[in-house]
């Protein structure tokens, strides 16, 4: 058994199987199709349209009209504790959840010490005030509830 | 394989984007395109040039998070960055294509048409109708390694075509201009149309562009039960596509007279020609996939 699982680990690395694996934090990240239904709806002259859905991530677009204003994505850091890390020291909040800048054009805010919703404007028109404001928007206690 | 160098070092996305070439025949037959939306392709071949472009952002600090995160996910195979990347070399594989491409670099800054003639086969509508139909069915397969399968995988797909960044939309307008109107004709969408209706397995078999990607089909999907399920929908966006963009039989010969002569007649021929000469797929593939891929890990990082 063990020069079996030995085999198939040499077979693995040379990319051709994976198996004989102990369950990694990534396995347990949520599907992306979790977070869909705690994004805001299209609003106001916003459109929000999904473009990717993967384990543990999911994204969608706003746009104003035909112009693509900023993305919104939500991620599973579990696997992540670096990504976690970067909270640490926040100043400021959105209902008691820390929230950082990243980059001149991101807000990033960390739900229950696991998911992180991340804003990017993708326009000048999209105020950093703006990126709060759909931050606010998203379903947070419902995303902080997700196992 | 592919991703495998001499020594077995795993080249990664960086590698890919910065071999990318700044001109030849690819190049060349892609910027003269520029009319569908001008200015807004760039041929970025240098990774961390593409970080900026993608995030908008300079600090170098961030920079190299996100660059950091972006070859993370990029090494995890689960991912489908790879797959989504092998694809699109994949359609270009062909063994004509490096021989005639460096006789026509060498052609000088204008390329005669007529001299390549015997150097060239090309094929019937048939087959070439098909060989379009699998180029559909091919960017729907990278579109799912990139981006996933939301709900139902055909329709969001083809509503992500519309929110398709630039490097994308100057693939599709390839495939409709290069490989639609060019050799097919204006009723190039009629004609694929006909040849997906008809599909059946022992046909499809028999292509070669098909053979070289159906592994990536997903278990229980037909190839072509696939093709015929997503092409109504993709050539409806098409159609629109190619008119909102005034992408014409005549706008394309118009551009690429800019670089090649002879293009007003043999277009069988001139077809053949860009399609052995250009890795079109490939390269808007490459920087594609790297975009997605950072537009993610600035999502993450």
């Amino acid at each position: 058994m063990i020069s079996t699982c030995a085999l198939a680990l040499l077979i693995s690395m040379a990319g051709l199987l994976s198996g004989c694996k102990e369950p990694t934090p990534r396995d347990q990240q949520v599907e992306g199709k979790a977070f869909n239904p705690f994004f805001p709806a299209s609003q106001d002259g916003y459109s929000v349209i999904f473009t990717s859905e993967k384990k543990g991530y999911s994204q969608a677009n706003i746009k104003k009209g035909d112009v693509e204003v900023a993305t919104m994505a939500v991620s599973d850091l579990i696997d992540d504790a670096e990504a976690v890390r970067k909270f640490e020291g926040a100043t400021d909040s959105i209902l008691s959840f820390p929230v950082i800048s990243r980059g001149e054009n991101g807000t990033a805010v960390l739900i229950a010490n696991r998911f992180q919703i991340v804003l990017r404007s993708t326009s000048e028109e999209f105020s950093a005030e703006d990126r709060r404001k759909w931050i606010s928007s998203l379903d947070l206690a419902s995303i902080a509830a997700l196992k | 394989m592919a991703f495998f160098g001499l020594f077995g070092k795993a080249k990664t996305i960086e590698d890919y984007v910065n071999k990318l070439p700044s001109g030849g025949m690819t190049v060349r037959a892609l910027r003269t395109l520029d009319f569908i939306a001008p200015g807004e392709w760039e041929n970025i071949n240098n990774f961390d040039t593409l970080i900026k472009k993608v995030t908008r952002e300079s600090d170098p600090v961030f920079v190299a998070d996100v660059k950091k995160q972006a070859l993370k996910l990029w090494s995890d195979k689960k991912e489908g960055y790879q797959k989504a990347l092998d694809i699109y070399q994949r359609v270009d594989a062909s063994d004509k294509i490096l021989g005639l491409a460096a006789l026509a670099d060498k052609a000088g800054d204008k390329i005669n048409l007529l001299s390549f003639l015997d150097k060239i086969t090309p094929e019937a509508d048939t087959s070439q109708s098909i060989d379009f139909a699998v180029k559909v069915l091919s960017e729907l397969l990278a579109f799912i390694k990139v981006n996933g399968l939301p709900g139902d995988g055909v329709v969001d797909f083809v509503k992500a075509l519309n929110e398709y960044g630039k490097d994308s939309q100057m693939r599709m307008a390839a495939l409709i201009a290069f490989d639609g109107l060019i050799p097919l004709g204006p009723d190039f969408l009629n004609k694929a149309s006909d040849s997906v209706k008809k599909l059946g397995p022992s046909s499809l078999e028999q292509n070669s562009l098909f053979s070289r990607v159906k592994g990536f089909i997903p278990e229980g999907q037909g190839g072509a039960g696939m093709i015929q399920k997503a092409f109504g929908p993709v050539a409806s966006w098409m159609e629109n596509f190619a008119a909102s963009k005034n992408l014409t039989r005549e706008s394309t010969l118009h551009g690429l007279s800019q670089f090649i002569d002879g293009t007003d007649s043999k277009l069988d021929y001139l077809g053949a020609f860009i399609d052995v000469t250009t890795k079109y797929f490939e390269h808007t593939g490459t920087q594609s996939v790297a975009s997605r891929l950072i537009e993610r890990a600035g999502n993450e990082a």
